[in-house]
């Protein structure tokens, strides 16, 4: 079932990159969104079904955690999986964050492998046609 | 110049470029005087247990294709100046935040800022801690580390363990 993906991240060319990647991947989707900030990706959820989010964590505006505390204030999009793609390599805050955020983090760069991997585990479906 | 951590850099460097660009560099010898005519280089600033700035500079060729390929758009598809400082920004981040646990180890903490994008300049050998430079088909790319103060004792050893 193709699976409606927002993706959130200040870089053009990084959402570019994930979109493409996800393409590699299998996963099927259905509408793509992107947004350059934290408060873009609460307006886009705001209107739009979405079933998984892709989000950095360093963006201007408002990060990506502001984002994941507002999801999670709100009943309509508290339950939305969220998968981090950040280049965060502190150990002590991917845990934090995963512990306290309930996110699956990705490190970049990434392989369509990894992403593949983790919308299974955050889904419980790739989504693929196959 | 510390060799490890050039190791970890031209390690990191290759890794990258393949995951974010399907690019296959080759870490060569730095040459006397880098081509920086048609070049472009993106550093970030990073703080924490250690500070200090991480540079990149590529080659025209290298960083078009870079960015076409993060793009996932044609060979021959016009890409921006925007796109392109947007690609080699996003690609010395990735670096930046690969190599800092591997020299301070995976607990330690750092902030990041983000990066600045500049004409080509050749790397101030004196104060680097640092450097790998990559062979790319015809093009290049040059990284390199250079530390506020002298690179503590411990970073050597994180690597080499």
């Amino acid at each position: 079932m193709a699976m409606n993906v927002l993706i959130v991240d200040d870089s053009s060319v990084m959402r570019s990159m994930i979109l493409k990647t996800l393409r590699m991947s299998g996963v099927s989707l259905g509408e793509v969104h992107n947004a350059g900030n934290g408060r873009e990706g609460l307006d886009i959820l705001d209107s739009n079904w979405i079933d998984l989010v892709f989000l950095d964590i360093n963006m201007p505006v408002m990060t990506g955690e502001e984002m994941i505390d507002e999801m999670r204030r709100n009943d309509l999009m508290k339950d939305t999986p969220v998968i981090v793609v950040s280049t965060e390599g502190s150990q002590t805050r991917i845990d934090q964050l995963m512990k306290h955020k309930a996110v699956k983090f990705i490190h970049k760069p990434f392989t369509p492998e990894v992403i593949r991997d983790a919308v299974l585990e955050v889904t419980g479906a790739s989504g693929s046609e196959d | 110049m510390n060799e490890a951590i050039s190791e970890v850099l031209a390690k990191l460097g290759v890794d990258s470029l393949e995951k974010l660009a399907f690019m296959f560099p080759f870490p060569e010898s730095p040459p006397p005087d880098l081509e920086l005519e048609n070049s472009l280089g993106s550093s970030v600033n990073f703080t924490g247990p250690y500070s200090g700035t991480l540079t990149m500079i590529l080659s025209d060729d290298v960083l078009r294709e870079l960015t076409v390929n993060m793009l996932g758009v044609d060979e021959d598809e016009e890409v921006t100046p925007e796109q392109l400082n947007d690609a080699i920004g996003e690609a010395v981040n990735i670096i930046c935040g690969n190599v800092l646990p591997l020299i301070a180890g995976k607990e330690a903490i750092f902030n990041i800022q983000a990066p600045e994008i500049f004409p080509g300049r050749e790397p101030d050998e004196k104060s680097l801690t640092a450097r790998a430079y990559l062979s790319i088909d015809e093009g290049w790319c040059d990284i390199s580390l250079a530390f506020q103060g002298a690179a503590p004792e411990t970073a050597a050893e994180a690597v080499e363990e």
